[in-house]
């Protein structure tokens, strides 16, 4: 009798995930009660293993970037810092139709744009030129009952709400163990720019059935009225603040400035024959550690030539692709009319880059219908439209040899086929700023290489829709050069960006060709303004930068932040009459070297050409 | 009796006080040991997510103006404890409490207390009114 009471069949636990973790969870706050309120002060670095270029940011940093800015007003927090961030959080299943299988955790916090997905299923990473986010991309894996988590391809961010950022080079990796109520939370932050170790901490949820998650409408604020945009930051050795946080919790000073040498329990010892500061004071420290020589090493490798093996399309949005490995980006947008392509990367690489474009051409066959200009087009497109793709027109967004190199090789490709008249001395072919080809030409570039058509207004807009879309370039006056252009691909949202705006990398000024940095901070803000998020700072008008990953506002917002600090710091320099030499020594850029300064030479060029543009009023 | 409606007036700060979520540091932004008093007429009131921010306008003794910008609570923060958009009115003169930024010469404020000076009605002045 009993026995017919019992199941049937045994229910099976899923086979990649030995434990349910889903449901609403409340964040408990029994730690880091002053973390949390007021807030960090500046220069409280206790208990984290930063490293000296982290320190100097943080110690120049200034908090209230954080209302100034209309793309941090409603930054996320990134999982190197969520679960210190009080929200409460629900987790729900992701399960295949199919087979009922668990394919993933989908985790939704009360202050974060989306809903967070904690692959299961064992999919590898995106592409490293893919878009960066605040969640990143998860993938899990249970240990036991732990279930653990691996997240890359997370935006800049910050580990303590004082300035000690994250790098967008981070890994998270995070332990979740139920132990019912309750659901504990370790998370390692794994930052090879600025922290020297590991830096683990742990966050406490306890189920909570009855929650239900508010809505967060997050509507960042432009304030500054008639103002032009600021970043609030102190020049080296200027922030008053730096022993506050020492003075107040009466800690050593030294103790309070960090790092991994103060989180062993041999530094107890050391600390207590230490006295916290008597009084606040401005204290103006020095930066010495491994960290702080990320250019010179960069500068110091051997050459190696360049190799392209590895030349991969990823799709950006709409009809929009980025071909990435060829040297600079190259941007193409494919479909019904053809291919348009935003520079051509360099020749070395030209054959894989055609492969690229045919790759991406494979992949608007039917069923998805290709988007064209025009409705009468379809009988068109039945006999033309699958062949093989048809590149139209090649844009340059400046001279650079990385973004013109293949222009040559792309002409005499097959795949070359004109817009417009057949006869190719009436078509546009290679168009680009007039200010490039002067350039190209006084430089004697081969013929072959210089754009054939050419625009000298502030904008130019392509004389009809293509792939069902305007294409619009921008100059940018002053940017790289003097002939830069932004291409923006209005229905798909999406902008190439050319070398106004390099994701990993300092921008690459040229003063002798008309560019200057603030000419190129005046181009990123025209970036930003032309750019819209989607929610929260994410998503949204993509910009696809000369060199790097695929980008949003936020991302091209810190790199333009970072400039205008950098700026900043040498003018105070020039100010003082500093020679180049001496500016130079004095490592302005230290501290954001870990990020875009890993390429050999790139600082002391930058540096020179931010010095130049400066000390000569450009 | 008297004691128990002590008892449940801390109670009540208490649960006021406890941290609700700061998006940033107000501890890093403003100088939370420091209050300072500006007279002004406010221009613009936007009640949001993750804080709110009150524009005043505040004469300088030279014959301009300068817009000082007041962060406070969440709306639905402000909202529990009884401000709307129809508490605080475009062009009422108040005078407002806060806490000052630390950034040099800046005008950003944490707001602390707000009283219209024509009728007295304010914020700021009772118990678990605060900004966290």
């Amino acid at each position: 009798m009993l026995l017919a009471l019992l199941p049937a069949r045994p229910v099976h636990a899923q086979e990649n995930s030995p434990v349910d973790l889903t449901g609403a969870w409340r964040w408990i706050n029994h730690e880091d009660e002053r973390d949390r309120n007021p807030g960090a002060f500046p220069g409280d670095y206790r208990g984290l293993p930063l490293n000296d270029a982290a320190r100097m940011r943080a110690d120049t940093y200034d908090e209230e970037v954080n209302t100034t800015s209309s793309l941090l007003q409603c930054r996320p927090r990134t999982p190197g810092y969520q679960p210190k961030g009080l929200d409460p959080m629900r987790i729900d299943k992701v399960t295949d139709p199919l087979t009922r299988q668990l394919v993933a955790y989908r985790i939704s916090y009360e202050k974060t744009p989306g809903e967070r997905v904690i692959w299961l299923d064992g999919r590898p990473a995106p592409s490293q030129y893919a878009l960066h986010s605040w969640d990143g991309f998860s993938t899990g894996k249970f240990r036991g009952d732990t279930l653990e988590i691996t997240t890359t391809h997370i935006k800049e961010s910050y580990v303590r709400r004082n300035g000690v950022a994250t790098s967008f080079r981070a890994t998270v990796i995070e332990q979740m163990s139920l132990e019912e109520p309750y659901l504990e939370v370790t998370f390692t932050v794994i930052d090879p720019d600025y922290l020297s170790e590991p830096f683990v901490r742990s966050a406490t949820y306890m189920r909570a059935p009855t929650l239900q998650l508010p809505p967060y409408p997050c509507q960042p604020e432009e304030y500054q009225t008639g103002e032009k945009y600021r970043v609030p930051h102190y020049l080296p050795g200027e922030n008053p603040y730096l022993t506050e946080s020492a003075f107040k919790y009466k800690v050593p000073q030294e103790g309070s400035r960090g790092g991994a040498e103060t989180l062993y329990p041999e530094w107890r010892a050391k600390g207590a024959t230490l006295r916290p500061p008597a009084a606040e004071s401005t204290i103006k420290p020095t930066y010495t550690d491994d960290s702080t020589h990320i250019a010179e090493r960069a500068d110091a490798q051997p050459k190696r030539a360049l190799t392209y093996d590895k030349v991969e399309p990823v799709h950006v949005n709409g009809n929009v692709y980025l071909i990435a490995g060829a040297g600079g980006n190259i941007v193409i947008s494919a479909g019904g009319d053809g291919v348009v392509m935003i520079d051509s990367g360099v020749a070395a690489a030209s054959d894989k880059v055609l492969a690229a474009v045919r790759q991406v051409n494979q992949t608007l066959r039917p069923p998805e219908p290709p988007e064209t200009a025009s409705p009468f087009g379809n009988q068109w497109l039945v006999e033309h439209a699958f062949n093989d793709p048809m590149i139209r027109l090649i844009i340059n967004t400046s001279s650079n040899a990385d973004h013109v190199g293949g222009n040559a090789n792309i002409r005499k490709s097959p795949l070359f086929r004109l817009l417009g008249y057949r006869d190719p001395t009436l078509s546009l072919q290679v168009l680009a700023h007039a200010n490039v080809q002067s350039r190209m030409v006084e430089a004697k570039a081969p013929d072959a290489l210089v754009p054939t058509d050419t625009y000298l207004s502030d904008r130019y807009t392509l004389y009809r829709f293509f792939n069902n879309q305007a294409l619009q370039l921008f100059h940018m006056p002053k940017a790289v050069t003097d002939g830069d252009s932004i291409v923006w691909f209005r229905r798909s949202d999406v902008i190439a960006a050319g070398d106004v705006y390099n994701s990993d990398v300092y921008p690459p000024i040229d003063v002798d060709k008309g560019g200057s940095i603030n000419g190129e901070i005046d181009a990123l803000n025209k970036l930003i303004d032309m750019s819209v998020t989607e929610f929260m700072a994410q998503g949204g008008t993509l910009v696809v930068p000369g060199r790097g990953w695929i980008s949003d506002a936020a991302d091209v917002g810190y790199y333009r932040d970072m400039l205008m600090v950098i700026r900043d710091r040498i003018q105070a320099m020039v100010d003082k009459g500093m020679t180049l030499a001496q500016v130079k020594a004095a490592k302005p850029t230290m501290d954001f070297d870990p990020e875009y300064g890993r390429e050999p030479g790139v600082t002391s060029r930058f540096v020179e050409a931010v010095y130049r543009s400066l000390k000569e009023k450009k | 009796m008297k004691s128990l409606t002590v008892a449940c007036a801390l109670a009540a700060a208490t649960l006021w006080t406890v941290p609700l979520d700061a998006h940033h540091s107000f501890g890093g932004t403003y100088d939370v040991s420091k209050t300072i008093t500006i007279k002004g007429k406010m221009v613009q009131v936007t009640l949001r997510a993750p804080h709110s921010f009150l524009y005043v306008e505040v004469p300088d003794p030279d014959g301009t103006t300068k817009q000082w910008v007041i962060e406070g609570a969440t709306a639905a923060q402000f909202a529990r404890q009884g401000i709307d958009k129809d508490a605080f009115k475009i062009g009422d003169p108040v005078e407002v409490v806060v806490n000052p930024s630390r950034s040099p010469n800046s005008t950003h404020g944490r707001l602390i207390q707000i009283t219209r000076t024509t009728d007295g009605k304010s914020w700021g002045s009772k118990a678990g009114e605060t900004v966290n």
